[in-house]
């Protein structure tokens, strides 16, 4: 074979392969590089009535918990921390399109060290049932260990296009493993 | 001429070093946070049309004023959340609003300890234009609020920027001059079904 050919065959292969390695890991659903520091987090629900069963059944009691199903480990505390935590609330927060959020509110770099989810009620308090609420409740503690939307998958809370889903599935659990 | 294990080696090595040039390009990227809020819309669209069908107004128009709004606080009421409102002078009403009204839009700007929020692309610049899609305050309010961040662009250069630039409905008009993404919305207006387009 000719050298100019091989050139030719290397120089195709070098782009090909430069564009499946980026397409590869953009396709993680990543929240961009947010991650906390290890695995142990602290977990405080500052949610009431329901909304306190909710968030606690989707982030550390249920088997599909994102503690039970994944490697994170969440460490109940007694007050809202802004030390390696997430903190959890619910409330009338007004009709702004929104039924929960999740914020970053202090980092250091990429790493975490307050995450804070909160349930709308104006929206959920009507209209919506509960499986909605708990799909809502693990997206926005989902996104808080560094996971973005997935619009691939039906089977997780993840999606943000629709409310049904209220676990985590096979690829969340490995993205957040390989992250912790 | 070139041995045939030189050959393999050196696509071996060429395929390698690709993929891994891409991983640290995409990785890189990655890297850089972007934002620090993520919400969970009361609506996602999977269609422009959808999108224009579903608000209750679009319109191009400026940002001219914003002043503090309400302060919202959880149940147990140690978390707090402030609203902002921001006036908009309408150039061009294309649904629900005429030309030259002015609407007042509510969204949540702050947190405890005063950090920003930037879920819906953060704060409006004063004196800039965008295309946004809104709807009415559902408790009845004279306000509007951006429906989600697939309906907010900037106006630059004559082209709009979408906040959500990953999401496919908002890539649709991402991009695009002014001109054509009036079009866009006029003609997914003028179409029966809400997924035309």
């Amino acid at each position: 074979m000719s050298l100019r050919r091989v050139l030719v065959v290397w120089g195709s292969l070098l782009v090909l392969t430069i564009t499946l390695g980026a397409g590869a890991a953009f396709a993680t659903h990543r929240w961009d590089c947010w991650a906390y520091g290890d695995y142990l987090i602290n977990w405080y629900n500052g949610a009431s009535g329901t909304y306190h069963y909710i968030f606690e059944e989707e982030a550390r009691t249920d088997a599909d918990s994102w503690h039970n199903y994944t490697d994170i480990e969440l460490v109940p505390i007694n007050s809202p921390s802004q030390y390696d935590s997430i903190n959890a609330f619910n409330g009338y927060y007004g009709f702004n399109g929104w039924l929960g959020l999740a914020e970053i509110i202090y980092y250091f770099g990429c790493t975490v060290t307050e995450g804070r989810a909160r349930l709308n009620q104006s929206y959920l308090e009507s209209g919506y049932s509960r499986t909605n609420k708990e799909h809502v409740a693990c997206q926005e503690v989902g996104h808080l260990f560094g996971l973005d939307h997935n619009h691939d998958s039906s089977n997780t809370c993840m999606n943000d296009t629709i409310l049904t889903a209220p676990q985590p599935d096979s690829h969340d659990q490995e993205l957040i493993n390989s992250i912790y | 001429m070139m041995s045939r294990k030189f050959f393999w080696t050196g696509t071996l090595t060429v395929a390698a070093a690709g993929l891994l040039t891409g991983a640290l390009i995409a990785d890189h990227l990655l890297h850089r946070p972007v934002r620090t809020t993520r919400a969970a819309w009361k609506e996602v669209y999977k269609a422009p049309g959808e999108l224009v069908h579903r608000v209750d107004a679009i319109v191009l128009a400026t940002a001219v004023d914003v002043q503090p709004g309400r302060i919202a606080t959880s149940d147990n009421e140690e978390d707090v959340l402030r609203f902002q409102l921001v006036s908009f002078d309408v150039l061009r009403g294309l649904k629900g609003v005429d030309d030259g009204e002015r609407i007042t839009l509510e969204r949540a700007v702050a947190s405890n300890g005063g950090i920003l929020l930037d879920f819906d692309g953060g704060d409006f610049e004063m004196g800039q234009h965008y295309l946004l899609f809104l709807k009415r305050q559902e408790d009845g309010s004279p306000y509007f609020y951006q429906v989600n961040d697939q309906g907010r662009f900037r106006i630059a250069n004559d082209r709009l920027v979408a906040v959500a630039r990953d999401d496919k409905v908002a890539a649709h008009f991402d991009q695009r001059t002014v001109r054509e993404a009036l079009a866009l919305v006029r003609t997914n207006l003028r179409a029966q079904s809400p997924r035309v387009q």
